[in-house]
């Protein structure tokens, strides 16, 4: 019976150290099918030394003191490290992360067997000796073949096969010291106390080195992730916040359930997965390496698109926006549970402020053209994706040139569409108001805003990120088809708008400034078709021309004001000055004299 | 027969475009058959030749070897219908009577004119002289901006003094004066040009205000242009781009001053 405990305790007690040292691969780049090879291995390796080292003795090759202290620990490094060497050049092993759990895994391997074999000789201290063996000679095992995993690891993006030899002899050599000097400790019969510390300190080298590694994983997810195929923005922020996933996806577990969350999760550990091998894509010299990882992203890349359709779109959806560019203030989430729970008091009672919420949102997305068609249930999952954001007179939704992420569907309020005239001035195209879509021909062909937007009095929006919307479009045809009778309608609009623009032009260079009048009339009514609005936003610019043609007018009474400054106290000065010589009396009389002459002249001829 | 008369081109300041206007003036009182000879009166910075492409080596005797006594008058002037006809402007005036007295453009006789002064009865006696000489219809003077004695005295002789302003407050000053001048030295026929006037303003107004305040003939305004400042004095404008608003105006000065009698 002790036997068998011992036997278990010499088996369980490595595989929990190894379950420790797993859980630091946080990012599952390690693969499960190369632990089991690694372990495999590891016995491997055991039964292997378990010949060669007593042959040697037996042969007379070498003193048992001479195995037990060096030849062993040589021996045995190199086979345990051997199948490091065929690993390493696989996709399955990413980084030095992944060499330390397969080397230690490998270690463990080779321990077990080798507890199994001293356990079984020593029966009647089978138990101390399971244990005194587990916390030190199988962590120094682990320990061993993990240094020379790490080494592996760290040689992979070396361009040079000498370095990377280098890599794995310095691995090797550390290995084998370490597994020598120790062996020599304990054969020296020191306390075994100094064996278990010795033990641990080893692992605990390893289990940092481990978490080294995956800090550096973590760094690379994060500067992948945003610009990784496939991976979405919201998606990538998710991503990059990881760390506490279950927190994350707490709500996503209420709302669709823990099957989804779950999920969820495995989706982005895919694309935080998906990041580190376009890293590695960036690090990797090797060409057939290389080519063998272009091949493992694209299995990558197909598991994702598996594992979205499994999620499915509208938890997707709530998944990209678990984080909105900006958390509402408390503030601001205590008054929009006030009002809405105001709003819905009038009406019947509900279940809860939230779904009423959801409920008021869902009624008041109904009124924009775009979502007129969808079902609630459709309206509900959007309903979830926008955010409300309340705007004072003279706020500014969007500006003109700034690259947007996000459509707006205004909800109350006014807004004018303006742009600049050349002279820097506001000019305004356009006036539109509730149920009207902003921004969604930025989000369609990625070019900056083309207008400003500001609000004419305070007004209510809603903002759609363009994950959700273009998500939506995807999904839904009726969505897009009424997306291009809006920008129909408004096409349409401009080029009454242009048409009259040209209208009038041509009246100006005519001289014909008379309509400018008529335009101030149309003003002051409502407007009912195209050509009316048109009138009304062009009559400002066209006030503009006005306003011109005064300054033209001034420009030509200037000459007058000239004139009027003649000095004539100073004209007469500087006559008299220049006048007033004896040169200028004797010219005088010359020229006199000189014209009388050349009458006379003629006269006579 | 009528005698030769004298045509003095003349503004209060410089930069006002009247050498340009002087050779522009002379050249389409030749292209209307008339003889015509121009004095680059202009001696401490002198600028007509270039509307003739002459350089020091193509000018043969100058004003200032005149003024000192070294030739006749006559030796200074210098066919250009004969001499300068070479340019897709000037190739018109080929065979016309047209003859250009310039002044040296040498540093040192220029210095040496102005360190030692001249003679200003010589040199209106060679005006007189060329006139007969040339058998000339028009001498046309370009002077020196402003009133100095030499500027005095071709006003004092001029048949005609035409004076050039830009449509400005400085301008307007001292044209004030020099029409003050001109009216006492009694001469006989005065003419007013606006010329680098902004095409902005509305020149028939321009027209109006200038003679209201002078109470002289405005024979033309002329557009300031910048394909004019474009030609460089390279050429002559009006012969080369005849359709041009300026060459436009310039002719209608030059029929004023074919007008009188």
């Amino acid at each position: 019976m002790t036997i068998i405990i011992a036997l278990l305790m010499a088996t369980l007690m490595p595989l929990g150290f190894l379950y420790a040292i797993k859980a630091i691969d946080f990012y599952q780049t390690g693969n499960l099918k190369f632990i089991a090879i690694s372990g495999v291995w590891g016995v491997i390796a055991y039964l292997l030394a378990a010949q060669i080292n007593p042959a040697l003795i037996s042969n007379g090759f070498a003193s048992r003191d001479m195995v037990l202290r060096y030849i062993g620990p040589i021996i045995e490094e190199v086979l345990k490290g051997i199948i490091l060497i065929v690993l390493i050049r696989r996709t399955e092993f990413k980084y030095f992360l992944d060499g330390a759990i397969y080397g230690f895994t490998i270690g463990i391997g080779f321990a077990i067997f080798e507890n199994f074999e001293y356990v079984l000789g020593h029966s009647s201290v089978a138990i101390e000796l399971a244990i005194s063996r587990v916390l030190s000679t199988n962590l120094i095992h682990a320990t061993g073949s993990a240094l020379i995993g790490i080494a592996l690891g760290l040689a992979r993006f070396d361009r040079s096969r000498l370095s990377r030899a280098l890599y794995l002899i310095g691995g090797l050599v550390l290995a084998i010291t370490i597994h020598s000097g120790f062996n020599n400790m304990v054969n020296d019969r020191v306390a075994l106390l100094f064996a278990v510390i010795a033990g641990f300190t080893g692992a605990g080298a390893i289990a940092l080195a481990a978490r080294r590694g995956f800090k550096d994983e973590e760094s690379w997810v994060h500067e992948k992730i945003t610009d990784t195929e496939g991976v979405t923005r919201g998606e990538a922020e998710v991503v990059q916040r990881l760390d506490d996933v279950n927190q994350l996806l707490a709500p996503l577990a209420e709302r669709f359930g823990v099957e989804k969350a779950s999920q969820c999760e495995k989706f982005l550990f895919v694309q935080a997965q998906l990041a580190i091998q376009t890293k590695m894509m960036d690090k990797l010299q090797d060409e057939n390496m290389r080519r063998a990882l272009e091949k493992q992203m694209k299995d990558t890349r197909k598991q994702m698109d598996v594992v979205r359709r499994q999620v499915g779109s509208y938890a997707m959806l709530y998944l990209r926006n678990i984080f909105p560019d900006n958390d509402p203030t408390i503030m601001n989430l205590m008054k929009s549970r006030i009002e809405a729970s105001a709003a819905v008091n009038k009406d019947k009672v509900g279940t809860g402020i939230w779904d009423l919420n959801d409920r008021l949102k869902i009624n008041q997305l109904k009124r924009s053209f775009l979502f007129q068609g969808l079902s609630d249930k459709a309206l509900d999952a959007i309903a979830q994706m926008v955010r409300e954001h309340k705007l004072v007179e003279d706020d500014v939704l969007v500006r003109r040139g700034e690259t947007g992420d996000s459509i707006f569907m205004i909800n109350t309020g006014w807004f004018k569409v303006v742009t600049e005239d050349a002279n820097g001035g506001e000019l305004i195209i356009n006036k539109t108001g509730p149920g009207e879509i902003i921004g969604e021909m930025a989000l369609l062909d990625e070019a900056p805003r083309s207008a400003t937007v500001i609000a004419l009095a305070p007004a209510k929006v809603f903002e759609l990120k363009k994950d959700a919307f273009q998500e939506i479009l995807d999904q839904r045809p009726d969505v897009a088809l009424a997306l291009i009778n809006g920008i129909s309608s408004r096409l349409r609009f401009s080029t009454t708008y242009i048409q009259k623009a040209i209208d009038w032009s041509q009246k100006i260079a005519a001289g014909d400034y008379s309509f400018i009048e008529y335009t101030q009339q149309q003003n002051s009514k409502d407007a009912e078709s195209d050509a009316d609005k048109a009138d009304q936003l062009l009559s400002a610019f066209f006030q503009m021309v006005e306003s011109v043609k005064a300054r033209e007018d001034d420009l030509k009474q200037r000459l007058e004001k000239l004139e009027l400054k003649i000095d004539e106290s100073r004209r007469k000065q500087e006559f008299e000055e220049l006048t007033g010589t004896d040169f200028y009396a004797n010219l005088k009389a010359q020229a006199k004299k000189m014209r009388e002459q050349r009458i006379a002249n003629q006269d006579e001829e | 027969m009528n005698q030769g008369k004298i045509v003095s081109i003349h503004s209060f300041r410089g930069g006002t475009g009247k050498s340009n206007t002087t050779a522009n003036l002379a050249a389409q009182a030749a292209l209307a058959g008339k003889r015509v000879g121009m004095v680059d009166t202009d001696i401490q910075s002198p600028g007509i030749h270039v509307l003739f492409g002459l350089d020091e080596n193509k000018m043969g005797n100058t004003l200032n070897d005149f003024l000192h006594g070294k030739c006749t008058i006559g030796e200074v002037a210098l066919n250009i219908g004969e001499h300068a006809a070479d340019s897709e402007g000037r190739v018109q005036l080929k065979g016309k009577d047209i003859w250009l007295l310039p002044s040296s453009i040498r540093g040192r006789e220029i210095s040496q004119i102005i360190r030692e002064g001249y003679d200003v009865n010589r040199l209106n006696e060679g005006f007189q002289t060329i006139i007969k000489e040339l058998n000339l219809d028009y001498l046309f003077i370009d002077t020196h901006p402003g009133l100095n004695e030499e500027t005095l005295l071709s006003i004092a002789i001029s048949d005609i003094l035409i004076i050039i302003l830009r449509p400005d407050n400085q301008d307007f000053q001292g044209t004030a004066v020099t029409v003050d001048i001109a009216r006492s030295l009694d001469v006989p026929n005065l003419i007013l040009m606006a010329n680098k006037a902004v095409p902005k303003y509305d020149f028939d107004d321009i027209k109006k205000k200038i003679e209201d305040t002078f109470n002289a003939q405005v024979a033309g305004v002329l557009p300031l242009s910048f394909d004019l400042a474009d030609n460089a004095s390279g050429d002559l404008f009006s012969l080369r781009f005849p359709d041009h608003e300026w060459s436009k105006a310039l002719r209608g000065v030059a029929d004023a001053i074919l007008e009188i009698k």
